[in-house]
């Protein structure tokens, strides 16, 4: 399968954060949900993907090119959680700046996106509430019919109402296979409703890039007590959090913990669980 | 680079419509009043002054992070902001012009030499605005402002260093600048060098501000 995006050995550093080795993909026709607790690096991968920031190694192919400043954005639709148009634009004027901007702008499509979004044509960035500047965003980003979309946190503030619509137009999106979405989030919910990988990203490196199903199927509560946990193959366990009497610990393969202590509790892990467990991993 | 323009276009006609609409007014009325012809060479300074907040409101927006998106190059996004430098400029001649015509008609002052100094100073503010662009991209639009008046200062001290040494001396009897000023074809060749100059200067910093846009990470 081709890739819409590849990251290979991605490499950034700052005084206080790096970016180590990071390998990512997203084939094309798929969503690959982007996961990591605030300043795990997410948004420094998605600005190196966009070539706003060199990187001090690796490898990153977008759209079939390996050179930033080369890449085809007309393809491409972006929407940051904090960058756009300056407030005092309105939809109107927006639509007919882009219409000089993307070539392949389509006024209609864009209409059709406000109104359905319920945003009035006139009104300015500044007096709409957060969840109407995260449509509008997302409006501008897919009025141009991209090939991949790039979404930076662009579910929060958004209504469980609106937040389902957006998701099921990316299902829609993805559906001739030729279109492709890299999708960071916090509402790891949105996530495993449509992604159909899950990379997570933490402190700065890739923990894991994994089929969605799979890592739902794979990853595991286990409750049991500390000592049916001591005799438990330490390679199963991720990470051990002791509450009172029992311990709570992330497995790494469900069944396989089941088929070792047929007398515990093993619950389906969420992506929420895996990223708490890692972070709470670490923090120890 | 159409659309960049645009974009600029509308926010600033957003922030400063009744600004320019007041300051016009005012400064007109101003100039008549006070028979002060100084006053519409401001058009230039404040046009100028209003492209320069546009690089604040990029910066609020965060927009550049959000141009890296889109199918523009950093040089056409450089060039935008230059090339509204210099509409502004023309436009701020015409407002310019236009002034000096009514001071003509209602006071009878020099239309000739109202009308070229006006675009002496809208020659010198290209260069300025070009300079104070170039530091923007480079420091930051506020350290830009105090970085501008350093170097206004530091052309000050220098100038005042030069004539302490008699430096000077040398040139004012200098053949070549003795005709420069004071021989018969020398008026033309202000005409010409002076604009001349000024816009090669202006297409220095449109350059130099591109290489160092080029470099920037968002």
């Amino acid at each position: 399968m081709d890739a819409a995006i590849r990251v290979q050995g991605l490499c950034k550093h700052y005084k206080d954060f790096s970016l180590q080795n990071v390998d990512l993909t997203v084939p094309t026709g798929t969503i690959v949900g982007f996961v990591g607790e605030n300043g795990a690096g997410k948004t420094t991968t998605l600005k190196a993907i966009l070539g706003a920031i060199r990187t001090d190694g690796g490898r990153i192919q977008v759209l079939g090119c390996s050179d930033p400043a080369r890449v085809d954005r007309s393809q491409i639709g972006v929407v940051f959680e904090d960058s756009f148009f300056y407030e005092t634009l309105t939809p109107h004027q927006v639509d007919r700046v882009m219409k000089s901007i993307q070539p392949q702008w389509d006024s209609g499509e864009f209409a059709r996106l406000l109104n359905s979004y319920q945003l009035p044509k006139d009104k300015l960035i500044k007096d709409m509430s957060k969840g109407m500047r995260m449509k509008f965003r997302l409006a501008t980003a897919l009025a141009h019919r991209p090939r991949l979309l790039i979404l930076d946190e662009a579910t929060s503030g958004l209504d469980p109402v609106i937040r389902g619509e957006v998701l099921d137009y990316l299902r829609d999106y993805i559906q001739d296979e030729s279109h492709s979405v890299l999708m960071s989030s916090h509402i790891t919910s949105d996530l495993e409703k449509v992604a159909d990988s899950i990379a997570y990203l933490h402190q700065g490196r890739m923990v894991f890039q994994m089929d969605k199903d799979e890592l739902l199927e794979r990853y595991g509560v286990l409750r049991c007590s500390a000592a049916q946990l001591d005799a438990l193959d330490s390679r199963l366990k991720v990470a051990t959090r002791k509450t009172g009497f029992t311990c709570e610990t992330l497995v790494s393969d469900a069944d396989s913990v089941r088929r070792a202590l047929p007398d515990a509790v093993v619950d389906r892990a969420s992506i929420d669980d895996i990223m708490q467990f890692y972070t709470g991993r670490d923090a120890q | 680079m159409i659309g960049l323009m645009k974009k600029d276009f509308y926010i600033l006609w957003h922030a400063y419509r009744k600004n320019l609409a007041l300051v016009l007014v005012l400064y007109t009325v101003m100039a008549i009043a006070m028979n002060a012809s100084f006053m519409m060479f401001l058009f230039s300074w404040i046009t100028g002054f209003y492209i320069i907040g546009s690089l604040s409101m990029d910066n609020y927006s965060k927009w550049d992070l959000y141009a890296v998106s889109l199918p523009v190059s950093k040089k056409q996004i450089v060039g935008a902001k230059f090339l509204l430098i210099a509409i502004a400029q023309i436009l701020s001649f015409v407002l310019s012009a236009v002034i000096c015509l009514l001071l003509t008609l209602l006071q009878g002052q020099p239309l000739l030499e109202n009308l070229i100094s006006s675009a002496v100073v809208c020659f010198f503010c290209l260069v300025y605005f070009g300079m104070t662009f170039a530091l923007a991209y480079r420091f930051g639009v506020e350290k830009s402002r105090t970085a501008m008046l350093l170097v206004a200062m530091g052309i000050f001290v220098l100038l005042m260093a030069a004539a302490n040494f008699g430096l000077f001396d040398a040139l004012a009897v200098d053949p070549t600048l003795q005709w420069l000023l004071f021989s018969d074809p020398a008026p033309l060749v202000l005409t010409i060098g002076f604009p001349v100059v000024c816009v090669a200067l202006y297409l220095l910093c449109w350059g130099i501000s591109t290489a160092i846009y080029s470099r920037k990470e968002f």
